[in-house]
């Protein structure tokens, strides 16, 4: 399903809250400011016409996210002033604008060339993620002797930006030029330009992914799992974290603390089962935070007729 | 104006390269964000990113005199001591520690802001002789501050000579070598050579003409974004 930003007015705005549901859609975030409304959602493809009349009929403005539901790691080498805040800043920030939940990792030991490495426990942390990008520096001997290093036993898609023209890297799923180690922020259309060129990169190697969990999906959405944890477990919404329910495209990160809430999450009920039988459920290597996995419909003790019911699985 | 920063590749083969020009770039901003164009005469990078070795000489400007404390305060003999009343306030701290420790914590009296009196164990003309600060000394963090920006954090292992009118940082990931440091000084004697407009062309920010939008194109929505 697609993801949408309305931005109008406030009031009325309930109809478009209404025709989301209506429609079948979810709802990520709600923000009223003042008299200014900004709805995330995402609808079936073939209903975003109705969406769009009702945005017109608004007078408000809509547009499209698309990695709206996604949860993206952007790797520096390192958190010194050599690579943050430009151009790590630039390039989390615009894919935060095309819908992405953005998180930022520094590696304690990434720089250099014979001396780069990454650590297990950062490995883990970038695979919670549904991709990653790394921002590397301008040396084209490094990058393609040495720095491939950091990613080549990554198992989620792995974009990577640097300095010089280089027509691809080793285990890397796109490499785009022109953001190595720059002293400014994006400010001209050619910068901003090439920040657009990975966030369609990202889109692209999130494209590959859904496409490969549709030959085996999971029983629901998760956008539809999110939904439902909120209204369920009240502690999510008065926890403080920004987006405490964070979709990703194979579950969603809860941000509660694993030993108290583990449990009772694996006790929820969704669409007629108990989490704990239809995800799986662990403790993320981020803080104390859980991690909810939607398994597979071919690892699922399913009676046959209810396979049958749902069979042709659910769009992600 | 002159050029100021010239970076070089020792490997011939890899003369030009995005990485050399790119540190250019970068040593031009660090030096322009620290304020450090009329303190450095010429800074000269230096690259060869397979040994890895990077090196920077930085020859600074002419030396700029110790700031005293007649050209930052007005001084004065009254009965109850010498009053020092400071006019320039980015010295404060400087005229402070130097007044402390020449007086001791007690010796010195604040009256507000800007004035305080000493003990007139010294003479006003003695007083207005004393060496406040050096702006050498003060320039030298800020210019080892930007050597430090250009070269790559993985660098660490460094080798620094320092003399009247020069700085040189020769840096690596791996020990520095038996002949590298000669190799530097031999390149460091051959005049610098600039790089070619073309080349930095293609590297340099360009700012184009703002583009004016229309804000709705022929046929499109003017809700759509």
């Amino acid at each position: 399903m697609p993801g949408f930003l309305f931005e109008g007015g406030g009031y009325r705005h309930q109809e478009m809250l209404e025709l989301v549901e209506d429609l079948g859609g979810s709802i990520l975030q709600v923000r009223l400011v003042g008299s200014e409304v900004t709805i995330t959602f995402s609808v079936p493809e073939e209903d975003v016409g109705r969406v769009e009349e009702l945005t017109r009929d608004l007078q408000g403005k809509l547009k499209r996210l698309p990695l709206l539901g996604s949860e993206i790691a952007v790797v520096s080498p390192t958190i010194t002033r050599h690579h943050l805040p430009h151009p790590l800043c630039d390039v989390a920030e615009y894919l935060r604008r095309e819908g992405a939940k953005t998180n930022m990792i520094g590696l304690a030991r990434g720089p250099g060339q014979r001396i780069c490495q990454i650590s297990e426990e950062e490995k883990r942390l970038i695979e919670e993620h549904d991709a990653a990008v790394f921002v590397l520096g301008n040396f084209e001997h490094c990058l393609r002797e040495h720095k491939w290093r950091l990613f080549k036993d990554l198992s989620v898609p792995v974009v990577v930006a640097g300095g010089p023209e280089l027509p691809s890297l080793p285990h890397a799923f796109a490499y785009l030029s022109g953001i190595g180690r720059l002293p400014y922020r994006a400010r001209t259309f050619t910068e901003i330009g090439k920040l657009d060129e990975v966030a369609r990169a990202v889109e692209r190697a999130l494209e590959e992914e859904r496409r490969r969990l549709s030959l085996d999906p999971p029983l629901l959405s998760p956008l539809v799992l999110k939904a439902e944890i909120e209204r369920k477990l009240g502690e999510t919404l008065r926890g403080g974290a920004p987006l405490p329910v964070t979709p990703q495209l194979r579950g969603v990160r809860v941000k509660l603390p694993y030993p108290e809430f583990a449990g009772r999450l694996a006790e929820l009920e969704v669409a007629g089962h108990r989490l704990g039988e239809i995800a799986e459920i662990r403790r993320s290597a981020m803080r104390d935070y859980i991690l909810v996995i939607l398994l597979p419909l071919s690892r699922l003790e399913l009676p046959p007729e209810r396979l049958r019911a749902i069979s042709g699985g659910v769009k992600v | 104006m002159s050029e100021k920063v010239f970076a070089e590749s020792l490997d011939p083969s890899y003369q030009h390269g995005y990485g050399v020009l790119m540190s250019k770039v970068i040593a031009e901003h660090a030096l322009s964000e620290l304020g450090l164009g009329g303190a450095v005469e010429e800074m000269r990078i230096l690259v060869d990113i397979r040994k890895p070795l990077f090196a920077v000489r930085v020859r600074l400007g002419p030396p700029l005199p110790p700031v005293r404390v007649r050209d930052c305060a007005r001084v004065q003999e009254a009965p109850d001591g010498i009053h020092v009343v400071l006019l320039d306030e980015g010295q404060a701290p400087f005229l402070a520690r130097l007044l402390r420790e020449r007086f001791g914590k007690g010796g010195v009296e604040q009256l507000d802001r800007w004035e305080v009196v000493v003990p007139g164990a010294v003479g006003a003309k003695e007083l207005e002789e004393m060496v406040v600060s050096h702006p050498r000394e003060r320039m030298m963090e800020r210019i080892m501050d930007a050597v430090e920006r250009v070269i790559p954090v993985g660098f660490r292992v460094g080798y620094a000579e320092r003399g009247e009118d020069h700085l040189l940082l020769i840096a690596s990931e791996n020990p520095i070598k038996e002949g590298w440091v000669e190799e530097v000084r031999e390149a460091l004697r051959r005049p610098p050579s600039p790089v070619p407009p073309e080349k930095m062309e293609g590297i340099r920010r360009k700012v184009e003409a703002a583009e004016v939008q229309a804000k709705f194109k022929e046929g499109a929505m003017p809700w759509r974004l």
